[in-house]
């Protein structure tokens, strides 16, 4: 087997967009177990770059026959973010007021990188 | 759409129009779009500013105007004040204050919460709101139409005074 160099435009334009695997297990609520077998029957074979594996988005929703797996993973990634946003580390939900006093903290940072694109 | 009314994006919303490189005017239906500070703090999140991810939320933001509704104290007595008046709503507000916060933002700065998160804004009375959950790509105002915020007889509104 040969070992090719490529950089990631170079992947991407010979593959079309590549997700992580561990997102997609994620995305799909499934293990890396589950998924390996279930891609490799259908034909899809990660691409290892480092630690990482890849899989080509155009594959994956032509093999699981799923659409928009990129917006549908940001939603996935919102729902995460969001649980992150009301918890304490303890897993303790932030009252209205903790919440608000952590959004002040770094609003005024945001405003500026929002107006230095305007 | 010069009739349209100004509205607020739900975090969301901005993720869904972000990864489905939509216009967002065209795609709401209104010329008048913003984000609140809480929608942009949760949009970040555990980001850094100048990750690329948080630098495409941002550019989109620009590019619709960049309209920040600050938060203010008014609005943190109105989300405490929902979260009094429905807790016997089954999911409580009580267990998500951003969604309570994000519902005051709305109401008390008059814009039209656009949402696919509809299960945790419908039942808040004085809130207006777009069910944005419906595969529209163009003019979802004018596809679902506004909804003013009440407790209804599903069952998840049933226990709601």
């Amino acid at each position: 087997m040969s070992t090719q160099f490529l950089n990631a435009q170079d992947l991407e334009q010979r593959y079309g967009q590549l997700v992580p695997l561990t997102e997609l297990t994620e995305y799909l609520h499934t293990s890396l177990r589950a998924l390996r077998p279930l891609l490799r029957e259908r034909g899809v074979v990660p691409i290892e770059v480092g630690q990482l594996e890849l899989v080509p988005l155009p594959e994956i929703e032509a093999a699981l026959g799923l659409t928009n797996v990129i917006a549908l993973m940001g939603q996935l990634e919102a729902q995460i973010n969001h649980e992150r946003f009301i918890r304490h580390p303890d897993g303790r939900t932030k009252t209205i007021r903790e919440l608000r006093a952590e959004v002040q903290k770094g609003a005024a940072a945001r405003r500026a990188a929002l107006d230095a694109l305007r | 759409m010069s009739d349209a009314p100004p509205c607020l994006l739900d975090t969301n919303v901005v993720a869904w129009i972000r990864d489905n490189h939509l216009n967002p005017v065209a795609y709401v239906g209104s010329g008048d779009l913003a984000v609140s500070e809480t929608v942009l703090a949760e949009l970040q999140g555990p980001m850094p500013l100048h990750d690329p991810k948080m630098q495409r939320n941002l550019a989109l933001i620009a590019a619709m105007g960049g309209r920040v509704v600050a938060t203010t104290d008014e609005m943190q007595d109105v989300a405490e004040q929902i979260e009094a008046d429905y807790q016997l709503h089954q999911p409580p507000p009580g267990d998500d204050p951003a969604d309570a916060l994000i519902a005051a933002e709305a109401i008390v700065s008059g814009r039209v919460l656009v949402t696919r998160n509809w299960k945790h804004f419908h039942y808040i009375r004085g809130l207006r709101l777009v069910d944005a959950r419906r595969a529209a790509t163009v003019n979802l105002i004018d596809a679902q139409g506004i909804e003013q915020g009440t407790p209804r007889s599903c069952p998840c509104c049933l226990k709601v005074p």
